[in-house]
């Protein structure tokens, strides 16, 4: 087992990770004083996988949504339902599944190692019969039913349909209702032995305890097979978009509208995608935030209100910037949108609003990991990303102006721009 | 564990107004929560409205820009200012944070400057030569209110619970929503406002909480200087009760893909901390979580929801039971739910779900502790129901409820109105 130290000084936490021989990672990070202790599972796995092959060669297509269904599935328990072992704890405890991972977490007050044992046995230890899953079937098509009433869900994968042309998160992470209803035993079974394996998984932990016991109690829970040798299979993506527009119609009472800025292709993991996605959203931010002339102009002009917002998204192969509002006229706000996205490029980020904004975003990364909660689940998503944890402080540091303004000509150049829009049926 | 055993400290700072602080060195943030507490009525459109109209600008930040700005400076401090319905209370808050002084540069401190900022959005809003409020401001914000109440239904779960309190509460003020209708607000004028902000400066009941890194002492000078008024401020606006008769079923029309269910009982508000406890319990074994019945029964056995919970509002005196369904399901997710109720009423509950509950609630008390917001709120409730009680106190006194309790704290719920916003033809 290799242990090493990452000392965040800065935000006043420090972090232990270990690589055991198997492959899997475990973070552990004390938090003195507090009360409560989180532990968060995660594996690289998620929605978009449905294709693989095995050591053999074998080929495997699984239903879209398998990954979500397969969540749902772990949760039920080998011989006793999780929820009743979380529930006898009081802990808290959830999981949820996003395109390219899935992870499961629980917080408790006092019991925090009979939480972990329970934590690694259900994602370790799945029974799935023919009967389980035909039993799930009514609660998942209820829940993908219930993100099929949200205008907002439907827009932004007809987003993702006009940006992509083949990539595999056009499809919503719990998929169709048809999807599910032929979804088998045999089909999340064989997702479970691809990638529910310790070489795919991270564990973080954190709480007012000693992290050198509990990192050998967390070892010796985590199983030590050999990695199966899956590989991923996904489609190959143009480096253009697939539509500029895509329309579609829905109750709702006035248009919503979508604009993607998609970057031409994927930087890979580790911390070049760090630096991108921190450069990208102070892009945004400089761009068209509430600090901005430009966005002043537009919310005044009535062609922006309340319902504005925008992220950027982004992971191993694919990133895009989100530009979304409600209006009662979608060609004068694409048109806006559009035209104050260039205007910033034409004159690029001022040095000012840069400190300004760096200054903000400093903020929230130190305070964005207050508790232990929070704290694991921040460690867990940069170890899935073969990110150093804390590293998101360097970078903004490290951060020019000109960087800024070449992130910006990358992004939002108007050839990689698609729109979206929902229009009342 | 000393800071649950510990209590807040309370300043009775005017009659009205209270403060209480919970000061602690951990967080990373300080925190300051201001209640103001009016009733549901026919203000509550001004003061929605005003809500959206204030963060717009300061005479010394006058616009939303400069104000957001001023926010990114301070290490991006934040500031809300919004309304929400607490029974048939009408709340505004006004809730800051920032960052603590030892992840700013050394000798810098910040939360002076937000405390300020805070205050000047309620006392020193932007504004035309001669007006309380700049007219073209108010006119924007004024349309921008219209929009948001015409496109109410687009968000079919908000609009569904919308329509459920609608018909749950019909004459009570919990009926009402808190922007009130499109009429209303556009008969509000600059003046509606003024008088809606004064108000709240001036004679609202109320409470401010403070927790994490802050500074007990200035807090209490800055709150004495500027939010002590000469005019008595009101007390809290009294909770409609009500008996129901029988019980009213309604199914209105949407176009959804999913049924919204919703389930209202009436229940007596607690007068003691012992009924408080076992109405709690009695709600988690109900539904509380993923330990309740309702989980259990109509997602774990019949697969007939996703999600579904029991809430309690108990100073309003009510259990609401949600969840999104199958209208074909309706009958018999609405048969279920009185079964269940009947079961607790009649059997009581077991041995494992009291556990569970009592596990359930002493994880989250002890919780707590390292949660600001959620401390913030436990603060203001325990306050407002003047039970004043440490989570610690609660911990210890919670095994004396036993099944007998919850069944009788169940006896008391009499159900109400079942709401259904199904689409056409799609109810059993």
């Amino acid at each position: 087992m290799m242990i090493r130290t990452i000392d965040g000084q800065a935000l006043g936490e420090e972090v232990q990770i270990a690589r055991l021989e198997s492959g899997a990672q475990i973070a552990v990070a004390a938090k003195p004083g507090f009360s409560t202790s989180a532990g968060y599972v995660g594996l690289r796995y998620g929605s978009t996988d449905t294709r693989f092959s095995l050591k053999d060669g074998t080929e495997l297509h699984v239903p879209d949504g398998s990954a979500h269904f397969l969540e749902h599935k772990l949760f039920e328990g080998r011989e006793e339902k999780v929820f009743d072992r979380f529930g006898k704890l009081g802990a808290q405890f959830n999981g949820g599944t996003g395109f390219r991972s899935t992870n499961y977490y629980f917080q408790s007050a006092s019991n925090f190692e009979a939480c972990l044992e329970v934590l690694l046995d259900f994602v370790q230890r799945p029974l799935i019969t023919e009967d389980r899953v035909e039993k799930e079937k009514g609660i998942i098509e209820q829940e993908v039913r219930m993100y099929e009433d949200d205008p907002n869900y439907r827009g932004l994968f007809l987003l993702h349909r006009a940006l992509f042309h083949q990539h595999p998160i056009r499809i919503t992470p719990g998929g169709a209702v048809s999807e599910v209803r032929r979804t088998t035993a045999a089909d999340l079974q064989a997702c479970f032995d691809a990638f529910y394996v310790p070489s795919n998984l991270v564990l973080s932990l954190s709480g007012d305890f000693d992290p050198t016991e509990v990192l050998e109690k967390a070892s010796a829970l985590v199983g030590d097979s050999t990695p199966p040798g899956t590989k991923k299979i996904y489609p190959s993506e143009p480096r253009t978009i697939a539509h500029a527009r895509l329309e579609d119609t829905f109750s709702v009472t006035r248009p919503h509208v979508w604009l993607g800025c998609r970057d031409e292709v994927g930087v890979g993991l580790g911390e070049p995608l760090l630096r991108r996605r921190i450069e990208s959203s102070l892009v945004l931010d400089l761009a068209l935030d509430w600090s901005t002339k430009r966005h002043e102009d537009l919310y005044e002009k009535g062609i922006l209100d309340d319902t504005f917002s925008m992220y950027y998204s982004c992971d191993e192969d694919w990133s895009y910037a989100v530009l979304s509002g409600q209006t009662e006229n979608p060609e004068q706000f694409l048109e806006g949108v559009r035209m104050a996205l260039a205007d910033f490029v034409q004159v690029g980020p001022q040095a000012e609003d840069v400190e300004r904004v760096r200054r903000a975003a400093w903020g929230s990364v130190v305070s964005g990991i207050q508790t232990p909660s929070a704290l694991a689940s921040s460690v867990l998503s940069s170890l899935l990303l073969n990110q150093e944890p804390f590293g998101a402080l360097a970078v903004l540091e490290s951060i020019q102006l000109e960087d800024l303004h070449q992130r910006a000509k990358e992004l939002l150049n108007p050839a990689r721009f698609s729109e979206a829009l929902i229009l009342p049926s | 564990m000393p800071l649950l055993q510990s209590l807040p400290k309370a300043h009775s700072l005017a009659p009205g107004f209270d403060l209480l602080v919970h000061p602690d060195s951990r967080f990373k943030r300080g925190m300051v929560q201001f209640s103001f507490d009016c009733s549901l009525d026919g203000q509550s459109p001004a003061r929605t409205l005003l809500s959206q109209v204030l963060p717009q600008g300061t005479q010394q930040y006058p616009s939303r820009r400069m104000l957001s700005r001023r926010t990114e400076e301070l290490y991006g401090s934040g500031f809300h200012f919004g309304g929400s319905r607490a029974g048939d209370t009408h709340r505004m808050e006004l809730q800051l944070d920032w960052l603590a002084d030892r992840f700013l540069p050394e000798g810098q401190s910040i939360s002076k400057n937000v405390l300020q900022l805070g205050y000047d959005l309620l006392s020193d809003p932007f504004h035309d030569e001669g007006k309380p409020f700049s007219e073209t401001v108010v006119a924007r914000e004024q349309d921008q209110l219209l929009r948001q109440i015409r496109s109410m239904k687009d968000d079919r779960t908000a609009f569904a619970d919308e329509r459920f309190l609608f018909h749950l509460c019909q004459g009570e003020p919990m009926g009402n929503s808190p922007w009130g209708t499109e009429e209303a607000v556009k008969a509000l004028t600059l003046s509606c406002l003024e008088s809606a902000r004064q108000h709240l400066l001036q004679k609202a009941p109320l409470t401010v909480v403070a927790v994490g890194p802050v500074d007990e002492a200035a807090l209490i000078a800055f709150l004495s200087k500027h939010f002590v008024s000469p005019a008595l401020r009101d007390t809290e606006p009294v909770q409609v009760q009500k008996t129901p008769g029988a019980l009213r079923e309604v199914h209105e029309v949407h176009d959804v893909d999913q049924a919204k269910f919703h389930f209202g009982f009436r229940i007596p508000t607690p007068t003691s901390p012992e009924e408080m406890e076992a109405l709690g319990l009695a709600n988690l074994v109900l539904g509380g979580g993923i330990q309740g019945r309702l989980f259990r029964e109509i997602r774990e056995k019949k697969s007939l929801a996703y999600g579904i919970g029991s809430q309690l509002q108990t100073r309003k005196g009510l259990l609401t039971v949600s969840a999104g369904i199958d209208g074909s399901s309706y009958s018999e997710v609405r048969d279920e739910v009185l079964t269940q109720i009947r079961d607790i009423q009649e059997g009581g509950v077991q041995e494992e779900e009291l556990e569970m509950a009592y596990a359930a609630i002493e994880n989250a008390l002890q919780g707590l502790a390292d949660s600001p917001g959620g401390l913030a709120n436990y603060i203001a409730r325990e306050h407002r129901l003047g039970f004043h009680r440490s989570p610690q106190e609660r911990i210890d006194r919670l095994r004396d409820y036993g099944s007998e309790q919850l069944a009788e704290a169940a006896c008391s719920w009499k159900p109400d109105l079942v709401y259904l916003l199904s689409a056409e033809g799609e109810k059993s």
